[in-house]
């Protein structure tokens, strides 16, 4: 019995040693390391944002783990926003390390912020310490009630921006220019005019049917006996030609479609008309018809071809006043020709 | 292809044959006033040994027009009204049981005739349509064992309404392939409908005169058959047909979405010989391509089958075929 009450004393010792010195040691821990939770205010609105600041001083050897929040504080209080820990020395030497987070909450109460944990390790050794407990209080809106009951009001209008009102402004042109295009075809249509003008050649439409008509004649075809070829290569310069003067699709169109078009387009020249109209039926007789021309038809009909394009050309006048002054005084209808190597041939 | 044509000589002769057309049309403007497309496209298609099928809204002549083109040919002509409890045996005929003979013996049917008039052709079923068509394809007809040719010329010539779709069965594309023609009827001008009214409520109806016999119809045909048709005509008929096909190769793009099936070998056939018929009509030996822009629209049209896209666009295939021509270059 004495044996064992001397053995109790001897254990009991030993376990009071052991806690005085594990107690000196996080004593020695928690003496350096500060750790500390602070609200910007303890009481606020329902919906209000309060800053909520967690500091921790601590040597500078030591680490020290921050906590990351979820979404939630707490099943009521939410978490708004998590700031970067900001970092300072003090004038002890240590270092102090502040978190902030915006927090909010969306009920009516008294909370209680447990202690958070914070995460230490000082000479190698882990601890985990608390920063202190906080209170928050949520108020409601206080109802004047002794009032009149107001009806709801209607959202503020913020002034519009000028990035906010661009779509309109951009759409509003593009229909204003369809719009235009619309009314653009639509008059065109109804003048019978091309919607989209061709653009016109580097060269003029004449200078192109002359070289055109004399690259045939060049090229020798009737002496080879190739009659359709040749009645074929004259329409289709005089097409080329009709297209490029008058923008009359002529290529695609059959030669009554094609005189038909020249009359529309206020063409007045009869002699021409009559030239043309005649090329076109003889052509349209060779071509479909397998006629054979006598050989001075050939010749009529290529003179034919050259005078209803130099008859028709497109005259650019060098001096207006100068021009006209002429005219009055020549009494002619021509001006001077812009091609005079052409003309030469002609002649 | 090769032999020297002398244009001179064949004018000639296409003057001197195609001098009825004259006639005919003037013993038609008798009765019919106005509607010249019509009365030209019903000339083609007898011309050419083609059928034609007439679409308009009721009360634009057609079956007038194709009574008067009856008239004026000393021809045997059936109207047969297409409705829905036709029966195949009802248009062809069938074996009947004589008592008398004790045997079978044929009712031959309102189909053996010269001039066949299908009015509403759509109103009846696929098995009564398809019995015309192949009559009008083979044109001979099979009554039990026996099969019995159709009398030359054998022409046939059937309307359909636009309008009130319900309750018709529309011709399957493969059938409306056989008509040569599809030709719309449209309103008569303002001026013309006061000559109708003026006409019809006169004391006595005009009547046509019988002006030629099957056999002008059939010598005419052979003339038709000789008009000249040259390569270039034939390289741009193959232009048309194949720009129904393959809209892209002819810088037509925008349609290649638009067309489930151009033109068929028959719709290239067909065109060139309404070209011809046209020719003729205008007195010509040659075809030239005012000829093939004339009747391009009546002969394609029902042969170019539309996608949805094309439908959800409003596009018809007359606005194909006008662009179609616009785009082609004319030889």
């Amino acid at each position: 019995m004495i044996i064992h009450k001397l053995t109790y004393n001897k254990t009991l010792r030993i376990t009071l040693i052991v806690f005085a010195f594990l107690f000196m040691a996080f004593n020695g821990i928690a003496q350096e390391i500060k750790t500390k939770a602070v609200l910007e205010k303890n009481q606020a609105l329902i919906g209000d944002q309060v800053k909520m600041s967690i500091s921790v001083i601590k040597p500078k050897n030591a680490l020290v783990f921050l906590p990351e929040f979820e979404p939630k504080l707490t099943d009521t209080i939410e978490i708004i926003e998590q700031f970067k820990p900001d970092t300072s020395i003090l004038e002890d030497g240590n270092m102090l390390i502040e978190k902030s987070i915006i927090i909010t909450a969306f009920d009516s109460g008294s909370y209680i912020i447990a202690p958070i944990p914070v995460f230490v390790k000082n000479n190698d050794k882990l601890d985990t310490l608390y920063t202190n407990a906080l209170t928050f209080i949520v108020n409601s809106i206080p109802l004047d009630t002794t009032n009149t009951i107001k009806d709801i009001k209607l959202p503020y209008s913020a002034p519009v921006t000028f990035r906010e009102a661009l779509p309109y402004i951009l759409g509003g042109l593009g229909i204003l220019f369809i719009i235009l295009l619309i009314v653009y075809i639509i008059i065109k249509l109804k003048r019978k005019e091309p919607i989209f003008k061709r653009f016109k050649p580097l060269e003029p439409a004449h200078i192109i049917a002359f070289r055109d008509l004399e690259k045939l004649k060049n090229d020798k075809l009737l002496q080879n006996d190739k009659i359709k070829d040749y009645y074929t290569r004259i329409t289709d310069i005089l097409r080329h030609y009709l297209w490029n003067r008058y923008a009359i699709r002529s290529m695609e169109r059959t030669s009554d479609e094609i005189l038909q078009s020249l009359k529309e387009s206020e063409f007045s020249d009869e002699k021409s008309f009559a030239i043309l109209k005649d090329i076109l039926v003889t052509s349209d007789l060779v071509k479909f018809a397998k006629f054979k021309p006598q050989v001075d038809e050939h010749e009529k009909c290529f003179n034919g071809a050259f005078k209803f394009v130099d008859n028709t050309k497109l005259i650019i006048i060098e001096n207006a006043e100068e021009t006209e002054s002429s005219l009055k005084s020549e009494q002619v209808n021509k001006s001077e020709v812009v091609n005079t190597e052409i003309k030469e041939k002609i002649d | 292809m090769n032999e020297t044509i002398d244009v001179k000589e064949l004018n000639d002769r296409i003057q001197k044959e195609s001098s009825f057309v004259d006639l005919l049309k003037i013993e038609m403007g008798k009765v019919i006033v106005g509607q010249k497309h019509l009365v030209d496209s019903l000339l083609i298609g007898l011309l050419s040994n083609g059928h034609i099928l007439l679409e308009g809204v009721p009360g634009l002549a057609k079956t007038l027009a194709i009574n008067t083109l009856a008239d004026t040919i000393d021809a045997k002509f059936s109207r047969i009204q297409f409705t829905p409890d036709l029966l195949p045996a009802d248009l062809i005929g069938t074996m009947i049981y004589s008592q008398k003979k004790e045997e079978f013996m044929v009712k031959k049917g309102p189909i053996f005739t010269n001039f066949v008039l299908a009015d509403e052709i759509n109103r009846s079923p696929a098995k009564v349509q398809s019995a015309l068509l192949e009559a009008m394809q083979e044109r001979q007809v099979t009554i039990g064992d026996q099969t019995y040719p159709l009398e030359e010329p054998f022409l046939v010539l059937a309307t359909q309404n636009p309008i009130e779709q319900e309750g018709t069965y529309p011709l399957p594309e493969a059938q409306v392939d056989r008509f040569m023609l599809k030709v719309v009827v449209d309103y008569p001008k303002i001026e013309e409908e006061k000559l109708i009214v003026r006409q019809n409520v006169a004391k006595q109806f005009p009547k046509a005169s019988t002006i030629l016999k099957p056999q002008n119809i059939i010598d005419a045909r052979n003339v038709v058959k000789d008009v000249y048709l040259d390569e270039k005509i034939e390289k741009y008929i193959l232009d048309i047909v194949f720009a129904t096909r393959f809209p892209e190769n002819y810088g037509l793009e925008k349609f290649s979405v638009m067309i489930n099936y151009g033109g068929s070998p028959r719709a290239s056939i067909n065109l060139a010989m309404a070209s011809k018929a046209y020719a003729f009509i205008k007195r010509r030996g040659y075809v030239i391509p005012e000829d093939v822009r004339a009747v391009c629209h009546d002969v394609l049209r029902h042969r170019i089958g539309l996608t949805y896209e094309a439908e959800a666009e409003n596009i018809k295939s007359e606005d194909i075929i006008t662009e179609i021509l616009n785009t082609i270059e004319v030889p």
